[in-house]
This record gives structure tokens, C-alpha cells and sequence, in this order.
């Protein structure tokens, strides 16, 4: 069947975060985990984590690995732009919601686009319509608003198509 | 005091400097957009770095700790889109110092 790639990579995930809020090698919890696991993979894998197993090739997990550690530093620079900006006297602010579009096809990796733009340096997502996306910037980007904010969604969409593909 | 009870401190003074700033940027920015920067960047990240000095502090605490930073991550954004949607749906809420809105030609081109 084609979706048990998905349904085992689910309940691997779900028995991981078992074990590490039971931290307990006993038998009986080990099955129960087994058991609960594989019931709540079946009735969710296609809303969860989807099929996990394309990330063992080498190239796209290399990739998620790079998205990863790229998002992070994003995250931290977000952190201390936000943290600079707040101790001004004056704020310094110039907003605005810009549109871009979204290459990117799958749900799934919409919504992570979306969540990382939220997390770094000076943007939030306000709402996705179709295949276009709509940031707001607390202080706009001088030059060519649109091609910076395009630029910016590119950096995520570009690096999560070599995932999704 | 060990090298992990100092990174430890370290981690948790970082988390609680960086939801300082969250708190102060949500009292002092002046409209509901700029004031939810504030408010998911720097809780986001201020709770991972508290987390995880809580976590230095007692290791067995670890793994459900990472957890809830995995959860913290996941969903904290997923909250300010449905905040920051519902108060750009909002007329009372939205604010005027808007340079740029493409939304607002969007919307007006589907009705």
C-alpha cells in the first residue's frame, strides 16, 4: 500500500515523543507506546508529519539539514533586530504589507514558508491567498519592495523545494 | 559551580532578558501588526533559551523540555497569523500607518 511509508514514519515519530515523556525501558509501556502509536499514525498520517522516509536520501536530508540550521540563524537575527529596535527612544517603524508569490505546490510546505517568515528579521505572514502570500514588514527594505520581499520568500520556498520536490 | 550550572544560568538569564524585551516591545510599539512582531519573535525564542537552561540545570528534565520547545516552535507562529488575520479583518483594529497594503488591493479586486 502506498500509504505505509507514511503511516510508519508517523508512528515512528509519535513513539519518539512517547518515549521521551515516558523515559521508562518497561515492557508494558513499550508495547502500549507500539500499540497507541500505530492507531493514532493510521488515523492521522496524512495530517501529521506525511512520509517521512524520502528524507533518507542523502540530498534531501542534507537539505532539511541546511533549512534547519538556516532558519535558526534567521531566528537569532530576528531576535536581536527585534531587540535593538525596542530599546530606541524612538521606534524606529516604516510598515507595510507587501504580496509575494509562492512556487512552492504543497500544503505542507506553504505553511512551514509561512511559520519561518512569521520567526525572522522584521516580517510577519498575515495571510496566504492561493498561491500568494502577504507579509508585513515592521520597517520596509529600501529599493524595490517587491523584489526584496520576493527575494526574501525565495530564500525559504527555494530551500524547502529541494526538500518537497 | 560546575560549567554546566554556569551555561545554565547563562541560558535562562538569555531567555528571560529576551521575554523582558518581548513584554516591553508589545507596551511600546504603536499598532497591533508591529506590536505582534515583538510579541512572536521574542517569546518564541526567549522560551527555547529558558527551556533549555531549565533543561541544563536538571538533564533528566531533557527530553520533555525539547519537547515543548518543539511545540513552542510549531505553534507559536500558527497563533499570530490567526491574530494578526482577524485583526486585519478587523476596521476598529487595523491601523493607518500602513505605507504599502497589496492585501487591501486583493481583497477589493475578488468582491
Amino acid at each position: 500500500m502506498s500509504r505505509t511509508p507514511a503511516v510508519i514514519s508517523t508512528s515512528i515519530v509519535l513513539l519518539g515523543i512517547w518515549f521521551s515523556l515516558t523515559l521508562s525501558t518497561d515492557i508494558q509501556e513499550i508495547t502500549l507506546g507500539v500499540v497507541v502509536s500505530l492507531i493514532v499514525a493510521i488515523a492521522t498520517h496524512g495530517a501529521l508529519t506525511g512520509n517521512l522516509f524520502t528524507l533518507l536520501n542523502p540530498r534531501k536530508g542534507l537539505a532539511a539539514i541546511n533549512y534547519v540550521f538556516y532558519f535558526l540563524g534567521q531566528m537569532v537575527k530576528a531576535n536581536i533586530d527585534v531587540f535593538l529596535r525596542i530599546f530606541r527612544p524612538v521606534i524606529p517603524i516604516k510598515p507595510g504589507i507587501v504580496k509575494a508569490r509562492l512556487t512552492i505546490k504543497s500544503e505542507r510546505a506553504k505553511a512551514i514558508v509561512a511559520n519561518s517568515i512569521t520567526l525572522t528579521p522584521g516580517t510577519i505572514t498575515i495571510d496566504i491567498i492561493g498561491d500568494e502570500i502577504f507579509v508585513h514588514w515592521v520597517f520596509l527594505p529600501s529599493g524595490d519592495v517587491h523584489a526584496e520581499t520576493q527575494a526574501m520568500v525565495d530564500s525559504f520556498a527555494g530551500r524547502l523545494e529541494k526538500i518537497f520536490e | 559551580m560546575s560549567f554546566m550550572d554556569i551555561l545554565a544560568h547563562v541560558f535562562t538569564g538569555l531567555g528571560a532578558l529576551v521575554l523582558f524585551a518581548s513584554g516591553l516591545g508589545v507596551f511600546r510599539m504603536p499598532d497591533v501588526f508591529n506590536k505582534m512582531h515583538a510579541g512572536t519573535k521574542a517569546t518564541t525564542l526567549g522560551s527555547v533559551l529558558f527551556l533549555i537552561g531549565l533543561g541544563l540545570f536538571e538533564p533528566s528534565w531533557m527530553p520533555k523540555l525539547l519537547l515543548i520547545v518543539l511545540f513552542i516552535i510549531l505553534t507559536n507562529p500558527v497563533s499570530s497569523h490567526a491574530l494578526a488575520r482577524a485583526a486585519y479583518n478587523e476596521p476598529s483594529e487595523k491601523p493607518d500607518n500602513l505605507l504599502i497594503d497589496d492585501l487591501e488591493e486583493s481583497k477589493g479586486g475578488a468582491q
